[in-house]
């Protein structure tokens, strides 16, 4: 089997996996999705042919850190990153910001999308958090990057991945709870 | 019996009443307790705490059961049916595998 054989059966098998991880982090939008799979899968081989692949990795992990490290650098290059809203003067002690200050479901790209993919209240409210708390959240709880790792690859210090992640888990704990109350799961 | 040091550090906080909510001086570390990155004296004294405060407990639990739910999206075992995803398109299957072939004729093995 040729190199290029062996890297088409581990891209085959993780095409799913690369596909749910580029959907969450384009929040939903699919030719976003298709394209940093697309280039994900490009990478991946040129660093498989630099023998960065070794035995023992999982190659879904391995592949969606070259995913996401993708997303973020292009994101990066568009200087989109944190545009508009400044999350870590936004809000205090855990709180989510203001109402005026998230995403409503009309503005998230292609988010009906989303609610049909991922019919979850854990994705749901992953999405409604703002990018700069997001992206924090699926890099260290969702990718298990260390904090140190995030930090570098985002380029802010430890000290505010901290305090993001802290706020970030708040969040996401008060959006489940009322959306637990809503179904009426809790009273 | 808590010793002198953390009863006196205890004492410096406002402390909620509430079962279901954390001490206000407690959310952050709380946060780092949930995925064990807290350290040295701050884990000391929030280890400490959270075994004597049941706002804080129950905060820690919900935190840690929260991250357990984040690292499973991240899972590998297949997906449910209503979580399958749209495959790559063919179009974009043709550019990958147009770029793999540029990649072994401009630098073969």
């Amino acid at each position: 089997m040729t190199e290029r054989e062996r890297f088409a059966q581990i891209a085959k098998q993780c095409e799913a996996a690369l596909m749910r991880a580029a959907l969450r982090l384009c929040r939903g939008g699919n030719d976003c999705a298709q394209e940093l799979v697309q280039e994900a899968l490009v990478r991946g081989y040129e660093a498989f042919r630099a023998g960065k692949f070794r035995e023992g990795f999982s190659p879904s992990a391995w592949l969606t850190r070259i995913l996401t490290n993708n997303f973020i650098n292009e994101y990066r290059r568009k200087q989109k990153w944190d545009a508009g809203v400044d999350v870590d003067t936004l809000t205090a002690g855990g709180e989510v910001g203001p109402e005026s200050t998230r995403a409503r479901a009309s503005e998230v790209p292609e988010s009906a999308l989303l609610e049909g993919e991922f019919d979850e209240p854990l994705e749901k409210a992953l999405n409604a958090l703002p990018e700069g708390l997001r992206i924090v959240v699926l890099l260290v709880d969702v990718e298990e990057r260390s904090y140190q790792e995030a930090a570098e690859l985002l380029k802010i210090p430890v000290g505010t991945v901290r305090s993001r992640l802290s706020r970030a888990r708040y969040a996401l704990q008060d959006m489940l709870k009322e959306y637990a109350r809503n179904r009426r799961i809790i009273s | 019996m808590k010793n002198w040091l953390y009863q006196w550090l205890d004492s410096l906080f406002p402390h909620t009443k509430d079962s279901e909510t954390p001490c206000p001086h407690m959310k952050g570390v709380l946060s780092e307790l949930s995925d064990d990155t807290a350290s040295g004296p701050k884990r000391w004294y929030a280890v400490q705490h959270v075994a004597g405060c049941p706002g804080c407990s129950r905060t820690l639990e919900r935190l840690r059961l929260l991250r357990q739910r984040l690292q499973g999206l991240n899972r590998e075992a297949e997906p449910s049916e209503k979580e399958k995803v749209m495959p790559l398109s063919p179009e974009r299957r043709a550019a990958v595998e147009a770029a793999w072939a540029k990649l072994d004729e401009t630098s073969p093995r």
